[in-house]
């Protein structure tokens, strides 16, 4: 007996079914990915319920009063107003609004990476296909989630955020005006749009992440973990450590760092300054004025995408639609249709267990690289404002400057990643 | 080994229990937050140190294995669940779309129009009348009809520039009397307000995604993401010198929408 199941004996755990204690999860570095996105949500729900406590969805304006002296007396809504109120004069408020918004930060991070590591090992295929678009959903939720958050505190950054997903939402064909009707609860700005956000942002949202998240891991739980090819490991067998004690300390042990990190940027690094940004004002606008990190993309799209509305039967299809609306939901349909596309094109079907090597597979690393490749370059174009500030050169210089990278870097990094990963293979035959 | 032991579990434990002491005596004691939070914060991540290293430790040298079953594809489970998912999502989209189509005749209607009309006066955000010799040239000043001060959609710019310097389409020659045109505030790219007014060349910039917009020709737009000219709201002075729109703006402001022209 090893010395850690002796101390596990300690424990009355005898009294649980023994095959989910003896359930086995491979342990590798990057299978934390995964875990660190839960930890982030539950941080974010923790937060979230202190924040709810004293949050008020009202658009209502009130002269402000409270004891951030620079805006004493101001005209401000009941939503602002109550944000500010967090901040300045409930205990811990600001901590634990700096943490919720570093959560929300790491939350979208992990997740990106998780599936960038399930992309490129080929996680996804086939008995997992399912469980790699309920990952895809809790993406798309959580992106959502962020969204509506930036804009609950109702200041002018978050108000502008929310005025250009209002123009993304009524530039749909057909359906758009109406359905801005629905989400923004009336013309923009209206008195019921911090409601509406309120209801998406602390019930909605969060309870289909919480429902889709237990369904992942669920799934995760009952199909078995995947794991990296080499030693012992085959596809019959899964080789790491017992759910308890191994892998349940482990996994302890990393939430409560995560918790550690995530209070520590909360306590001192400061994130979101509404009362720096000011109330939100129909009539003005930040500068500068950029989404969080993982909206940016589309940011940076709708700087360098050229004017190309178009019409259909008479109708007017602005450029809104192609680049806030058809473009992220391109990309998430070349993401949800993935592990079905790649086994129609490669003709393998088969379950898989055993992971790839990302180099074994040129042809998918090198898409995958490529399309991160795009992404990370319309995040960059997202802030070119204050990049053509820095560099001192105009800023529609900087604009035909990305129209270019973004179509030539992509082709050249695939390019690039393929002869990589086909000479890494190569130099392995070479060596005995 | 013991050495080891010692570096990797013992001391995390000691900096754990020493920073939960700071974290609770310094929350007693009624201490900034931030100082709670810190201390509590590097209490976890000790903790957490401390419990991997002590689990690496402790753990067995040969790792726990499992057997896997060995499933084949169960199509006909797929196909059934295909078929649910698919029901549910016509079901869900039937069941917004009847409410959906009911709102957007009338939401359009809204989007095409503003508080705009033919007598409303020009005021500034702090509702004051606007009289045509107050505004100085060069000046760039937001307004609104006199009825709805603050109104997102009827937000305007007025700008006073030398008669001569305006170069209008054939039918807008008296929209600008005085040397005073009135556009809508609204991008035509994304409906933010604009702002940065660059007299010399009298181009008026979006900050959100740097659209820029020629006052001087009609709103035409010059660089950048939008297509559309701001549009214009035909005014006129009174007799007793004050600004009066002629009726709503050339054409709907803000982004494009289905059914816009």
């Amino acid at each position: 007996m090893s010395r850690l199941a002796a101390v596990a004996d300690t424990l009355p755990t005898d009294r649980l079914p023994t095959h989910l204690l003896k359930k086995v999860f491979p342990g590798h570095w990057s299978f934390l990915l995964g875990e660190l996105a839960m930890f982030s949500f539950l941080v974010l729900v923790a937060t979230g319920v202190y924040l709810a406590w004293f949050y008020d969805a009202s658009m209502e304006v009130v002269p402000y009063e409270g004891s951030y002296e620079p805006l004493v007396g101001v005209e401000v809504t009941r939503a602002y107003h109550s944000v500010l109120d967090i901040t300045f004069d409930r205990p811990a408020g600001a901590m634990i609004r700096q943490t919720h918004h570093w959560a929300a930060l790491v939350f979208v991070a992990s997740i990106v990476l998780h599936a960038a590591r399930v992309f490129f090992t080929g996680a996804f295929r086939r008995p997992r296909r399912l469980n790699w678009t309920i990952g895809m959903t809790l993406l798309g939720l959580a992106l959502a989630a962020g969204f509506f958050g930036l804009a609950l505190p109702h200041d002018l950054l978050g108000g502008t955020g929310a005025r250009i997903g209002h123009a993304f939402a009524v530039s749909i064909p057909v359906i758009g005006p109406g359905a801005a009707d629905v989400v923004f609860g009336g013309e923009f700005a209206g008195d019921g749009m911090m409601h509406r956000f309120w209801l998406f942002h602390v019930i909605l949202l969060p309870l289909a992440i919480g429902l889709l998240l237990a369904a992942h891991l669920s799934l995760v739980f009952l199909q078995t973990h995947t794991q990296y090819p080499g030693g012992n490991r085959r596809e019959d067998n899964v080789v790491g450590a017992a759910a308890w004690p191994g892998y349940a300390l482990k996994a302890g042990a990393a939430f409560s760092l995560v918790v550690g990190v995530l209070l520590a940027l909360g306590a001192v690094v400061e994130i979101g300054p509404i009362w720096l940004y000011g109330p939100f004002d129909a009539a003005a606008a930040t500068v500068p004025a950029q989404p969080d990190w993982y909206l940016g993309w589309v940011e940076g799209a709708l700087r360098i995408v050229p004017a190309i509305d178009v019409v259909v039967f008479g109708r007017e299809v602005p450029s809104p639609f192609f680049v806030g609306v058809a473009f992220p939901a391109l990309v998430f349909a070349v993401l949800y249709a993935w592990p079905f596309a790649e086994a129609r094109v490669t003709g393998d079907h088969d379950p898989h267990h055993l992971l790839d090597r990302p180099r074994e597979h040129p042809v998918r690393t090198a898409l995958g690289v490529a399309g991160l490749a795009a992404l990370t370059v319309l995040l960059l174009a997202g802030s070119h404002d204050l990049q053509a500030l820095l560099l001192r050169v105009p800023v529609d210089s900087l604009t035909w400057f990305y129209r270019w990278v973004v179509l030539l870097v992509p082709p050249i990094a695939g390019v690039v990643t393929w002869s990589i990963c086909r000479s890494l293979v190569r130099a392995e035959e070479l060596t005995p | 080994m013991k050495a080891l032991l010692v570096a990797r579990v013992v001391v995390p434990a000691v900096l754990t229990a020493v920073a939960g002491a700071v974290a609770v005596g310094s929350l007693v004691l009624g201490a900034e937050a931030p100082v709670v939070g810190l201390a509590a914060a590097f209490a976890l991540v000790a903790g957490g140190v401390t419990v991997a290293a002590g689990v690496h430790r402790l753990a067995p040298a040969e790792p726990d294995v499992e057997t896997r079953e060995q499933k084949g594809p169960r199509l006909r489970r797929r196909q059934l669940l295909l078929g649910a998912g698919a029901g549910t999502a016509a079901a869900v989209a039937v069941a917004v779309a009847f409410p959906a189509s009911r709102r957007v005749s009338d939401a359009t209607d809204r989007l095409r129009t503003t508080h705009w009309f033919d007598g409303a006066r020009v005021v500034d955000a702090d509702g004051e009348l606007v009289r045509a010799d107050e505004v100085a040239d060069g000046e760039l000043l937001t307004v609104y009809p006199e009825h709805a001060v603050g109104s997102v959609d009827s937000q305007a710019v007025l700008v006073r520039e030398g008669e001569d310097r305006f170069s209008p389409d054939a039918e807008r020659m008296d929209w600008t009397p005085a040397g005073i045109a009135v556009y809508s505030k609204l991008c035509t790219h994304m409906a933010c307000p604009l702002g940065l007014y660059q007299q010399q060349s009298g181009t008026l910039l979006c900050p959100c995604h740097q659209a820029v917009f020629d006052l001087l020709d009609s709103g035409r737009a010059l660089q950048g993401p939008a297509r559309r000219a701001l549009p214009q709201l035909p005014i006129r002075i009174d007799d007793d010198g004050y600004l009066i729109a002629r009726g709503d703006f050339s054409d709907a402001v803000g982004t494009g929408f289905w059914g816009r022209p």
